[in-house]
């Protein structure tokens, strides 16, 4: 009878428990917390590439001489064969130096028409405050540009899916056409299907 | 009814093994001349005895003011290690120096030693924190 007992109520719980389940759980998580939910490009790659670019920028002796060089990021091609937004990777790059008070970025390479069209309005339309209104011809230089790529290695056999990707970053002096600073973050990634289910 | 004590106190065990612990920490204060005083933290004692902090060196960049600090992680067991890691900056006034502070997945193989490096995120850093701890992922089943 107790054996009876207990089994149903195992039974009626796990049960109750399905039919609630009729919703996703929805919770907020640790955006700094490491995640490993696929083996595809995610969160925790983007902050490791980010942390070691910007470690190896600050360190360079580029941005640690203390002249507060002007930069603008050019583009990171992505060579993958998934879609991955290399530009969040780079803001995070661009947030994180911007920060550190090193280095200033222009943002023309970004918002170059806004920035015209702007400029153009203030100075030439006559509807802005000449004492208030910004001149032609005083954006600041840049010295520096960022760019680089995004590249991976996919293989899989049987229950295993191995993923390398390899990130590069270029400082370029616009002057000379050096590349003045280069750093690579190269990341592996395992998954491992179940031997059931998966 | 010994029996089943017993597989209570295996599963106690596995669910406190399995359950997140707080990180073993370094605090140091540091300059570019070098390091002022550390002290260990340890909220870990299994993940201490598997990995230990060892020598920090400061390397002064062209700034002057400005340094770059290196901590030896060494895995005491023989076998391969993974674990996550942070660097947290802050100021003479205990402030947080904004920086990449993301926990990063890694690995040591067995006995193996390895410098994990992090530059000072402004001339106002004064000291950092070096947390290391198991793997604590977002994983496919949420956990």
């Amino acid at each position: 009878m107790k054996r009876f007992v207990l089994f149903s109520s195992i039974t009626a719980i796990v049960l109750l428990s399905w039919g609630c389940a009729s919703t996703p759980e929805v919770t907020y998580g640790n955006p700094e917390q490491v995640e490993t939910v696929t083996a595809d490009f995610g969160s925790t790659d983007l902050q490791m590439i980010a942390e070691k670019m910007v470690n190896s920028l600050i360190a360079s002796p580029v941005l640690s001489s203390g002249k507060r060089p002007v930069l603008y990021v050019q583009h990171v091609r992505n060579k993958t064969d998934e879609h991955i937004d290399t530009e969040s990777i780079t803001d995070k790059i661009k947030v994180t130096l911007l920060k550190s008070g090193k280095v200033r970025f222009s943002a023309v390479g970004d918002v170059k028409d806004e920035l015209i069209n702007q400029l153009e309005f203030q100075a030439g339309s006559g509807m802005v405050d000449p004492k208030t209104a910004k001149s032609i011809g005083k954006l600041v230089g840049a010295d520096y540009f960022l760019y680089g790529q995004l590249s991976s290695i996919k293989k899989s056999a049987g229950r295993v899916k191995d993923v390398y990707f390899k990130f590069t970053l270029n400082l370029v002096n616009i002057q000379t056409g050096l590349i003045e600073w280069a750093d690579e973050k190269e990341i592996r990634k395992q998954a491992k299907k179940p031997l059931l289910g998966g | 009814m010994r029996k089943l004590g017993r597989s209570f106190l295996i599963l106690t065990f596995f669910a406190v093994a399995c359950a997140g612990t707080a990180p073993n920490i370094l605090h140091v204060q540091a300059g570019p001349m070098g390091v002022s005083s550390k002290q260990v933290e340890i909220n870990d004692k299994y993940l201490e005895r598997n990995l230990s902090f060892g020598d920090v060196a400061i390397k002064p960049l062209d700034g002057a003011d400005l340094f770059e600090a290196q901590v030896i992680l060494k895995n005491e067991s023989s076998n391969d290690l993974s674990f996550e890691y942070r660097f947290i900056w802050y100021d003479a006034r205990g402030y947080e120096v904004s920086n990449v502070s993301s926990w990063i997945p890694a690995a040591l193989g067995g006995k193996e030693s390895k410098g994990f490096r992090s530059a000072a995120p402004g001339p106002n850093a004064a000291g950092f924190r070096l947390m290391v701890r198991n793997p604590h992922p977002v994983t496919s089943t949420g956990s």
